[in-house]
């Protein structure tokens, strides 16, 4: 089930010449997906929504260099995930330790995460959400990208620069992994 | 459909949801229209988050440097560094000698076993087949030792007769529980002259339930196991990673343990490597644990590998001790658009000399097609076979340096090694999932094997 085709719909044709409509276009049509996305993998609105405007201004700079436009949400999903990837390695270097070691905070919970976030929440979900964090990096976002974007193995590999090998192994290990970090019954 | 899986869905879906469509900010876009050669952007937010927005900038500036080497076009890429001469551009694949002659002149090995099952290995158990290098043919089936049993992983020995299975007991799909926390058992088999096994002998060790093995590997001589266990430590040491290794004969065990991770995942059976002396086990080794961070770049694999090697002086040795073997693959300088990077699970050479990659890049590409006016993805690779030197860490050279321009399945992987590194049996890309051969520079023989989806599954020489 494509349930998220909606927030990311195929996309639209534009002229390369006009970088600032057709960077526009693009974010119109895709911003609500990758900030959902950002918010999935980082659990901080303000810290999503900042890391999407980096990546379509990354976009945007690199737009004359762009050898074709159908290209563009590729990456500039990669740079979504790269941009996550930054914050949670700066949140990590700030506290010293994995997230659960974070003064203040919980594990799994960012600093940023707002109030009305939290209690939109179930416990149950925050336990799920809460667990995907304590993973490391790469099984992080194969299992976002697998099982919330319901992207196939093919579009994972090209979003993360990682074989279609690699991006088995590491689901399976992050299956694992997520499974004993829930109690799930071996 | 999997518990865990629908947790996941839902969680996620929840965390979503959070985000009210009609919340979307505005996207500010930066004066003065696009560059081409600006490097860095500031955003003129005054915003509290706008504290940690330069830092976070400056990153990911130097993260999209590596992605665009998939997006960006080849004008932008004329500052490369000079290649290095064993890293010139990909040639092409020509065919080899016939593997006969591989295998009668002693080059590689006539045997290997593989691990198969009736139908969709996810649905049904798995058991291993003792099958010829050449030709294909299956000499002999070794079945679970008890009903209700799987095997999932074999290793070998250098003299190509002794095997160790790794068997579990087999979890129905629409079971709750994880087949990889499924305790196992290991059982030695010995194949005759002719390729026909002997009774399984089962061994003393074993790895308990809720405990992960993602690496084994059957000492050349044959007289030691080394087991790569992510052990059932969750609350105390979520990244612990230990290596045993147990003296078959004696049963005894030596454990060297760190934070950090080993393998492409469970049952792997390509993660750990020996050399013919039996006295170094290699393994890639990403580094994890409180307070260390990911590794910054697009280039996560290469950026993270380690190989370390685990001496066990000789026995008997009170400990086992671990010392990095090199501080870091380094990315191979190249001119080219995709540059291969490694994938897990390199091997050391028998000979303790080289460290073997399989690295690969995609080169996709997309085609117009004007009788529909749409576009079509064309899905292309590079490979190499990147051969460091175990001392230095430098390279030495690189075999299978291909291109290809039709692929369905990015599939690399170095499945086993000649003393020296000069010829391999590996996997390379196809149309489909891949195709197992023997590989001695730019030349290519293929074999029968099957080529698994994952190349951990696929034969053990």
């Amino acid at each position: 089930m494509k349930a998220n085709a909606t927030d990311l719909p195929p996309s639209p044709p534009g002229p390369v010449s006009a970088p600032a409509e057709a960077v526009t276009a693009l974010y119109r049509a895709h911003a609500l997906g990758l900030i959902r996305l950002a918010v999935v993998m980082l659990g901080d609105r303000p810290a999503a929504e900042d890391v999407v405007q980096e990546a379509f201004c990354g976009l945007y700079r690199r737009w004359h260099s762009l050898s074709d436009s159908g290209k563009a949400l590729s990456y500039v999903r990669s740079s979504v995930i790269n941009g996550c990837r930054t914050v949670l390695r700066r949140r990590r270097r700030l506290s010293g330790g994995p997230a659960g070691d974070r003064p203040g905070g919980t594990a799994g919970e960012p600093p940023g995460e707002s109030a009305e976030s939290a209690a939109l929440i179930s416990e149950e979900h925050r336990q799920v959400l809460t667990a995907i964090r304590r993973l490391p990096a790469r099984q992080r976002e194969v299992l976002v990208l697998r099982f919330y974007l319901d992207l196939d193995e093919a579009e994972i590999a090209a979003s993360m620069r990682i074989s279609r090998g690699t991006v088995k192994s590491t689901t399976s290990r992050a299956l694992a992994a997520l499974g004993r970090l829930l109690g799930e019954p071996s | 459909m999997n518990t865990i899986e629908e947790r996941i869905r839902a969680a996620t879906r929840a965390a979503a949801d959070t985000v009210p469509p009609d919340s979307v900010p505005p996207l500010e876009l930066p004066e003065g229209g696009p560059a081409r050669f600006r490097r860095r952007h500031a955003r003129s937010s005054g915003t509290a988050r706008g504290a940690w927005l330069a830092p976070a900038a400056a990153a990911t500036a130097m993260i999209v440097i590596a992605v665009s080497v998939v997006a960006v076009s080849r004008t932008t890429r004329t500052t490369a560094a000079a290649p290095e001469p064993t890293a010139a551009g990909p040639g092409s694949l020509t065919a080899g000698p016939p593997a006969s002659s591989y295998v009668a002149s002693g080059q590689v090995p006539p045997y290997y076993v593989a691990i198969t099952s009736h139908g969709n290995p996810n649905l049904n158990p798995s058991y291993a087949v003792v099958q010829e290098t050449v030709s294909g043919k299956t000499l002999a089936t070794i079945t679970p030792s008890v009903p209700g049993g799987t095997i999932v992983a074999v290793t070998a020995a250098a003299d190509d007769r002794s095997f160790v299975l790794d068997e579990q007991h087999w979890v129905q799909p629409e079971s709750s529980a994880n087949q990889s926390f499924q305790a196992r058992t290991f059982y030695l088999v010995r194949l005759s002259a002719t390729g026909r096994p002997g009774p399984p002998e089962k061994l003393d060790m074993s790895v308990p339930a809720g405990a992960m093995m993602t690496g084994f590997a059957l000492s050349p001589d044959g007289g030691r196991l080394a087991i790569a266990v992510e052990p059932n430590d969750v609350k105390n040491d979520l990244n612990l990673q230990e290596v045993r290794l147990y003296t078959l004969a004696s049963g005894t065990e030596d454990t060297w343990s760190a934070d950090g991770t080993i393998g492409a995942g469970p049952d792997d059976a390509r993660s750990l490597s020996w050399t013919a002396d039996g006295r170094t086990l290699a393994f890639d080794w990403t580094v994890a644990g409180p307070g260390v961070s990911p590794p910054s770049g697009g280039d996560l694999l290469a950026a993270s590998r380690t190989a370390v090697t685990l001496v066990n002086q000789p026995a008997p040795s009170p400990s086992v001790s671990a010392e990095p073997l090199f501080p870091a693959i380094s990315p191979v300088a190249s001119p080219e658009r995709a540059q291969p990077t490694c994938q897990q699970d390199s091997i050391i050479t028998p000979d303790g000399s080289v460290i073997v990659c399989a690295a690969v890049a995609d080169t996709n590409q997309q085609e117009s097609t004007p009788a529909s006016g749409g576009v079509s993805l064309r899905r292309g690779a590079v490979t190499a076979f990147y051969e460091y030197s175990a001392v230095a860490g430098t390279l030495l050279r690189a075999l299978g340096h291909w291109s290809f321009g039709n692929v369905g399945a990015l599939a690399v992987g170095v499945l086993w090694s000649n003393p020296s590194g000069t010829v391999l049996i590996a996997v390379i890309p196809t149309a489909g999932d891949g195709q197992v051969g023997i590989i001695s520079g730019n030349q290519f023989t293929p074999l029968k094997a099957r080529s698994a989806s994952v190349s951990p599954d696929s034969g053990t020489w």
